[in-house]
Protein backbone atom coordinates (compact mmCIF):
# COMPACT_ATOMS: atom_id res chain seq x y z
CA UNK A 1 0.00 0.00 0.00
CA UNK A 2 1.10 3.25 -0.82
CA UNK A 3 -0.06 7.16 -0.66
CA UNK A 4 0.73 9.51 -3.21
CA UNK A 5 0.12 13.26 -3.29
CA UNK A 6 -2.10 13.79 -6.29
CA UNK A 7 -3.27 17.72 -7.54
CA UNK A 8 -6.36 17.08 -9.90
CA UNK A 9 -7.77 19.45 -12.25
CA UNK A 10 -11.29 20.29 -11.47
CA UNK A 11 -12.17 21.46 -15.34
CA UNK A 12 -13.17 18.55 -17.60
CA UNK A 13 -15.25 16.77 -14.99
CA UNK A 14 -18.76 16.18 -16.09
CA UNK A 15 -20.25 17.51 -13.20
CA UNK A 16 -19.95 21.17 -12.60
CA UNK A 17 -19.38 21.90 -9.48
CA UNK A 18 -21.91 24.10 -7.17
CA UNK A 19 -21.00 27.47 -7.65
CA UNK A 20 -19.21 28.08 -10.08
CA UNK A 21 -21.47 29.79 -12.08
CA UNK A 22 -23.58 31.21 -9.06
CA UNK A 23 -27.27 31.08 -9.20
CA UNK A 24 -29.15 29.43 -6.30
CA UNK A 25 -28.13 26.41 -4.17
CA UNK A 26 -30.95 25.22 -2.01
CA UNK A 27 -29.99 21.00 -2.93
CA UNK A 28 -26.14 20.41 -3.15
CA UNK A 29 -25.55 16.47 -4.08
CA UNK A 30 -21.98 15.12 -3.23
CA UNK A 31 -20.97 12.82 -6.04
CA UNK A 32 -18.16 10.85 -5.32
CA UNK A 33 -14.52 10.88 -6.80
CA UNK A 34 -12.86 7.90 -7.96
CA UNK A 35 -9.81 7.64 -10.32
CA UNK A 36 -9.11 4.56 -11.97
CA UNK A 37 -11.46 3.09 -10.04
CA UNK A 38 -9.77 3.65 -6.71
CA UNK A 39 -12.15 5.80 -4.41
CA UNK A 40 -9.82 6.01 -1.43
CA UNK A 41 -8.66 9.39 -2.03
CA UNK A 42 -8.54 12.38 0.89
CA UNK A 43 -9.01 15.57 -1.20
CA UNK A 44 -8.93 18.27 1.62
CA UNK A 45 -7.87 21.56 -0.42
CA UNK A 46 -9.00 23.15 -3.52
CA UNK A 47 -7.59 26.91 -5.04
CA UNK A 48 -9.28 29.48 -6.87
CA UNK A 49 -8.98 27.82 -10.37
CA UNK A 50 -10.88 25.05 -9.18
CA UNK A 51 -7.63 22.79 -8.83
CA UNK A 52 -8.26 20.17 -6.20
CA UNK A 53 -5.39 18.47 -3.96
CA UNK A 54 -5.21 15.36 -2.08
CA UNK A 55 -3.86 12.19 -0.77
CA UNK A 56 -4.77 8.58 -2.83
CA UNK A 57 -4.01 5.37 -1.41
CA UNK A 58 -3.35 2.85 -3.77
CA UNK A 59 -3.83 -0.54 -2.42
CA UNK A 60 -1.53 -2.56 -5.19
CA UNK A 61 1.06 0.03 -4.90
CA UNK B 1 -3.91 14.62 -12.69
CA UNK B 2 -0.48 14.65 -11.82
CA UNK B 3 0.90 12.37 -8.93
CA UNK B 4 3.50 14.36 -7.12
CA UNK B 5 6.66 12.32 -6.07
CA UNK B 6 6.08 10.14 -2.81
CA UNK B 7 7.50 11.58 0.74
CA UNK B 8 10.39 9.72 2.38
CA UNK B 9 9.38 7.56 5.39
CA UNK B 10 5.67 9.30 5.43
CA UNK B 11 3.04 8.35 6.75
CA UNK B 12 -0.74 9.53 6.80
CA UNK B 13 -0.16 12.49 5.06
CA UNK B 14 -2.61 15.37 4.89
CA UNK B 15 -3.06 18.25 2.17
CA UNK B 16 -3.34 21.53 4.10
CA UNK B 17 -3.46 23.98 1.14
CA UNK B 18 -3.34 24.12 -3.00
CA UNK B 19 -2.30 27.48 -3.53
CA UNK B 20 -3.40 29.20 -6.81
CA UNK B 21 0.26 28.53 -8.27
CA UNK B 22 -0.61 24.97 -8.11
CA UNK B 23 1.77 24.54 -4.96
CA UNK B 24 1.10 22.14 -2.60
CA UNK B 25 1.98 21.99 0.91
CA UNK B 26 0.80 19.59 4.00
CA UNK B 27 1.95 17.70 6.80
CA UNK B 28 2.50 13.97 8.49
CA UNK B 29 2.98 13.20 11.92
CA UNK B 30 4.89 10.26 13.39
CA UNK B 31 4.33 9.55 17.19
CA UNK B 32 4.93 13.00 18.23
CA UNK B 33 6.63 14.51 15.62
CA UNK B 34 4.68 16.43 12.96
CA UNK B 35 6.71 17.07 9.89
CA UNK B 36 5.51 19.82 7.21
CA UNK B 37 6.45 20.14 2.71
CA UNK B 38 5.65 21.93 0.01
CA UNK B 39 6.35 21.26 -3.59
CA UNK B 40 6.66 23.90 -5.52
CA UNK B 41 8.39 24.45 -8.54
CA UNK B 42 8.95 20.91 -9.10
CA UNK B 43 10.85 20.42 -6.00
CA UNK B 44 9.98 19.90 -2.18
CA UNK B 45 10.88 21.34 0.23
CA UNK B 46 10.43 19.34 3.79
CA UNK B 47 10.66 20.48 7.16
CA UNK B 48 10.13 19.63 11.18
CA UNK B 49 7.04 21.09 12.88
CA UNK B 50 9.22 19.75 16.19
CA UNK B 51 6.73 17.96 18.85
CA UNK B 52 3.13 18.16 18.57
CA UNK B 53 0.63 17.24 20.80
CA UNK B 54 -2.23 18.18 18.94
CA UNK B 55 -3.91 16.37 16.12
CA UNK B 56 -4.47 18.73 13.42
CA UNK B 57 -1.13 20.74 12.96
CA UNK B 58 -1.60 23.89 10.43
CA UNK B 59 -0.05 24.94 7.70
CA UNK B 60 -1.08 27.45 5.27
CA UNK B 61 0.34 30.03 2.55
CA UNK B 62 -0.49 33.91 1.56
CA UNK B 63 -0.55 34.67 -2.24
CA UNK B 64 3.15 35.57 -2.24
CA UNK B 65 4.19 32.40 -1.49
CA UNK B 66 4.52 32.81 2.37
CA UNK B 67 4.02 29.92 4.58
CA UNK B 68 2.73 29.78 8.48
CA UNK B 69 2.65 26.95 10.51
CA UNK B 70 2.23 26.40 14.39
CA UNK B 71 4.50 23.88 16.46
CA UNK B 72 3.63 23.15 19.98
CA UNK B 73 5.59 26.54 21.44
CA UNK B 74 5.55 29.11 19.12
CA UNK B 75 3.69 30.68 16.29
CA UNK B 76 6.25 31.21 13.13
CA UNK B 77 6.03 32.54 9.94
CA UNK B 78 8.54 31.92 7.53
CA UNK B 79 9.32 33.32 3.99
CA UNK B 80 10.75 29.76 2.44
CA UNK B 81 12.02 31.66 -0.51
CA UNK B 82 14.55 32.59 1.78
CA UNK B 83 17.71 30.58 1.39
CA UNK B 84 18.09 28.82 4.26
CA UNK B 85 14.46 28.52 5.37
CA UNK B 86 15.23 29.64 8.36
CA UNK B 87 12.01 30.18 10.59
CA UNK B 88 10.99 33.16 11.79
CA UNK B 89 8.80 33.53 15.11
CA UNK B 90 6.22 36.36 15.04
CA UNK B 91 6.43 38.54 18.01
CA UNK B 92 3.36 39.87 20.18
CA UNK B 93 1.27 36.66 21.00
CA UNK B 94 1.36 34.69 24.40
CA UNK B 95 4.53 32.57 24.21
CA UNK B 96 3.95 28.77 24.70
CA UNK B 97 0.05 29.08 24.44
CA UNK B 98 -1.12 30.66 20.74
CA UNK B 99 -1.63 28.65 17.67
CA UNK B 100 -2.18 30.14 14.33
CA UNK B 101 -5.05 28.20 12.42
CA UNK B 102 -5.07 30.14 9.44
CA UNK B 103 -4.09 32.48 7.07
CA UNK B 104 -5.07 34.86 4.32
CA UNK B 105 -3.73 35.68 0.78
CA UNK B 106 -2.24 38.78 2.48
CA UNK B 107 -0.28 37.35 5.22
CA UNK B 108 -2.95 37.95 8.15
CA UNK B 109 -3.58 35.41 10.46
CA UNK B 110 -5.87 34.23 12.67
CA UNK B 111 -5.97 32.03 15.43
CA UNK B 112 -6.66 31.15 19.26
CA UNK B 113 -4.96 32.09 22.44
CA UNK B 114 -4.54 32.63 26.23
CA UNK B 115 -5.36 36.28 27.03
CA UNK B 116 -6.71 38.80 29.80
CA UNK B 117 -9.99 40.36 29.23
CA UNK B 118 -10.01 42.74 32.17
CA UNK B 119 -8.17 40.53 35.28
CA UNK B 120 -9.91 37.40 33.31
CA UNK B 121 -7.70 35.15 31.61
CA UNK B 122 -9.53 33.51 28.95
CA UNK B 123 -9.30 31.63 25.59
CA UNK B 124 -9.81 33.86 22.68
CA UNK B 125 -9.19 34.38 19.04
CA UNK B 126 -6.45 36.87 17.84
CA UNK B 127 -6.27 38.73 13.60
CA UNK B 128 -3.08 40.21 12.68
CA UNK B 129 0.37 39.53 11.65
CA UNK B 130 4.00 40.80 12.59
CA UNK B 131 3.69 41.46 16.18
CA UNK B 132 0.23 43.39 15.41
CA UNK B 133 -2.52 41.42 17.09
CA UNK B 134 -6.42 42.17 18.02
CA UNK B 135 -7.95 39.74 20.45
CA UNK B 136 -11.86 39.03 21.01
CA UNK B 137 -13.66 36.28 21.85
CA UNK B 138 -17.75 35.07 21.51
CA UNK B 139 -19.19 36.07 25.11
CA UNK B 140 -19.74 33.16 27.31
CA UNK B 141 -16.94 30.76 25.22
CA UNK B 142 -15.03 28.43 27.19
CA UNK B 143 -13.29 27.41 24.22
CA UNK B 144 -12.32 28.71 20.47
CA UNK B 145 -11.58 27.09 17.49
CA UNK B 146 -10.63 29.34 14.17
CA UNK B 147 -11.19 27.18 10.95
CA UNK B 148 -10.44 30.22 8.67
CA UNK B 149 -9.95 33.77 7.77
CA UNK B 150 -10.40 35.35 4.41
CA UNK B 151 -9.28 38.16 2.72
CA UNK B 152 -11.31 40.87 4.04
CA UNK B 153 -9.84 39.69 7.47
CA UNK B 154 -13.40 37.79 8.44
CA UNK B 155 -12.79 35.00 11.01
CA UNK B 156 -14.98 31.62 10.78
CA UNK B 157 -14.32 29.23 13.47
CA UNK B 158 -16.77 27.69 16.59
CA UNK B 159 -16.85 27.47 20.00
CA UNK B 160 -18.50 25.97 22.53
CA UNK B 161 -20.48 27.40 25.53
CA UNK B 162 -21.01 26.25 29.21
CA UNK B 163 -23.73 24.05 28.49
CA UNK B 164 -21.81 22.03 26.18
CA UNK B 165 -23.36 23.13 22.71
CA UNK B 166 -21.30 24.42 20.13
CA UNK B 167 -22.08 26.73 17.64
CA UNK B 168 -20.57 28.31 14.65
CA UNK B 169 -19.21 32.27 14.31
CA UNK B 170 -18.19 34.75 11.78
CA UNK B 171 -16.22 37.84 12.98
CA UNK B 172 -15.96 40.73 11.08
CA UNK B 173 -13.79 43.63 13.17
CA UNK B 174 -14.66 43.06 16.50
CA UNK B 175 -17.77 42.68 15.54
CA UNK B 176 -19.40 38.87 16.10
CA UNK B 177 -22.39 36.80 14.20
CA UNK B 178 -23.24 33.85 15.31
CA UNK B 179 -25.11 30.86 13.83
CA UNK B 180 -26.17 27.23 15.69
CA UNK B 181 -25.97 23.86 13.30
CA UNK B 182 -29.01 21.80 13.67
CA UNK B 183 -29.43 18.32 16.02
CA UNK B 184 -27.78 19.79 18.72
CA UNK B 185 -24.47 20.06 17.30
CA UNK B 186 -21.37 19.15 18.88
CA UNK B 187 -17.68 18.87 17.57
CA UNK B 188 -18.09 22.27 15.52
CA UNK B 189 -15.18 22.27 13.08
CA UNK B 190 -14.71 25.17 10.70
CA UNK B 191 -12.03 24.32 7.98
CA UNK B 192 -12.75 27.04 5.67
CA UNK B 193 -14.48 30.57 4.73
CA UNK B 194 -13.98 32.14 1.58
CA UNK B 195 -14.05 35.46 0.35
CA UNK B 196 -17.60 35.94 -0.23
CA UNK B 197 -17.75 35.43 3.50
CA UNK B 198 -18.96 30.95 3.30
CA UNK B 199 -18.48 29.10 5.88
CA UNK B 200 -18.21 25.57 5.72
CA UNK B 201 -17.01 22.98 8.10
CA UNK B 202 -18.17 19.76 9.96
CA UNK B 203 -20.31 18.81 13.29
CA UNK B 204 -21.07 15.84 15.07
CA UNK B 205 -24.68 15.18 15.96
CA UNK B 206 -26.05 15.33 19.24
CA UNK B 207 -27.36 11.86 19.69
CA UNK B 208 -23.24 11.23 17.87
CA UNK B 209 -25.07 8.77 15.51
CA UNK B 210 -23.39 11.00 12.83
CA UNK B 211 -21.56 13.35 11.45
CA UNK B 212 -22.14 15.89 8.67
CA UNK B 213 -20.41 18.67 6.63
CA UNK B 214 -21.98 21.67 6.44
CA UNK B 215 -22.20 25.32 4.46
CA UNK B 216 -23.17 28.45 6.31
CA UNK B 217 -23.93 30.83 3.46
CA UNK B 218 -24.85 33.83 5.78
CA UNK B 219 -28.40 32.65 5.73
CA UNK B 220 -28.69 29.40 6.64
CA UNK B 221 -27.28 26.20 6.90
CA UNK B 222 -27.09 23.54 4.42
CA UNK B 223 -26.15 20.15 5.66
CA UNK B 224 -23.36 17.88 3.27
CA UNK B 225 -24.04 14.12 3.77
CA UNK B 226 -24.44 11.98 6.95
CA UNK B 227 -20.68 10.08 7.55
CA UNK B 228 -19.88 8.07 10.36
CA UNK B 229 -19.05 9.34 13.92
CA UNK B 230 -15.94 8.72 14.01
CA UNK B 231 -14.77 10.11 10.55
CA UNK B 232 -12.95 13.15 10.21
CA UNK B 233 -14.86 15.22 7.56
CA UNK B 234 -12.94 18.05 5.92
CA UNK B 235 -14.71 20.61 3.29
CA UNK B 236 -12.93 23.00 1.20
CA UNK B 237 -14.44 25.99 -0.79
CA UNK B 238 -12.24 28.17 -2.85
CA UNK B 239 -14.02 31.80 -3.34
CA UNK B 240 -15.74 30.51 -6.48
CA UNK B 241 -18.20 28.73 -4.31
CA UNK B 242 -16.60 24.84 -5.77
CA UNK B 243 -16.51 22.69 -2.93
CA UNK B 244 -14.80 18.96 -2.18
CA UNK B 245 -15.96 17.26 0.88
CA UNK B 246 -13.53 14.25 2.17
CA UNK B 247 -14.30 11.70 5.06
CA UNK B 248 -11.99 9.60 6.38
CA UNK B 249 -12.01 7.01 9.28
CA UNK B 250 -11.18 3.51 9.65
CA UNK B 251 -13.07 2.63 6.00
CA UNK B 252 -9.89 4.67 4.02
CA UNK B 253 -10.76 7.80 2.64
CA UNK B 254 -13.47 9.21 0.43
CA UNK B 255 -13.97 12.53 -1.84
CA UNK B 256 -16.74 14.43 -3.01
CA UNK B 257 -17.52 17.09 -5.72
CA UNK B 258 -20.78 19.35 -3.63
CA UNK B 259 -22.92 19.61 -6.68
CA UNK B 260 -26.11 21.74 -7.23
CA UNK B 261 -29.08 19.79 -8.42
CA UNK B 262 -30.77 22.59 -9.24
CA UNK B 263 -31.00 24.29 -12.14
CA UNK B 264 -28.88 27.87 -13.09
CA UNK B 265 -26.10 26.29 -10.61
Amino acid sequence: MTTMIIRLALLGFLVPPCGATGGPRTTIRLAPIAIHGNNDIAITAINGSGAVAGVLTDPAG
Amino acid sequence: MRLLPGLNGCCAPVVRFIDNLGDVGGTNCESMTCFGWIFRHGKQIGFSLGDYDASRPSLMADANGDVAYDSVAHVMHTPFMGPDHKPEMDVGLPGGVSSVQSMNARGVMAGTTLAFFGRLLQCAMFVGRRGHFAFSAPPGATSISVGGINDADEVAGGFREESGLEHGFLERHGAFQFFTLPQGATEVTVTAINDAGRVVGSYLEGTKQARHGFLYDNTSIIILGAFAPNDEVNVAINDRGDMVLSATGSHGARSYWATCSVSGC
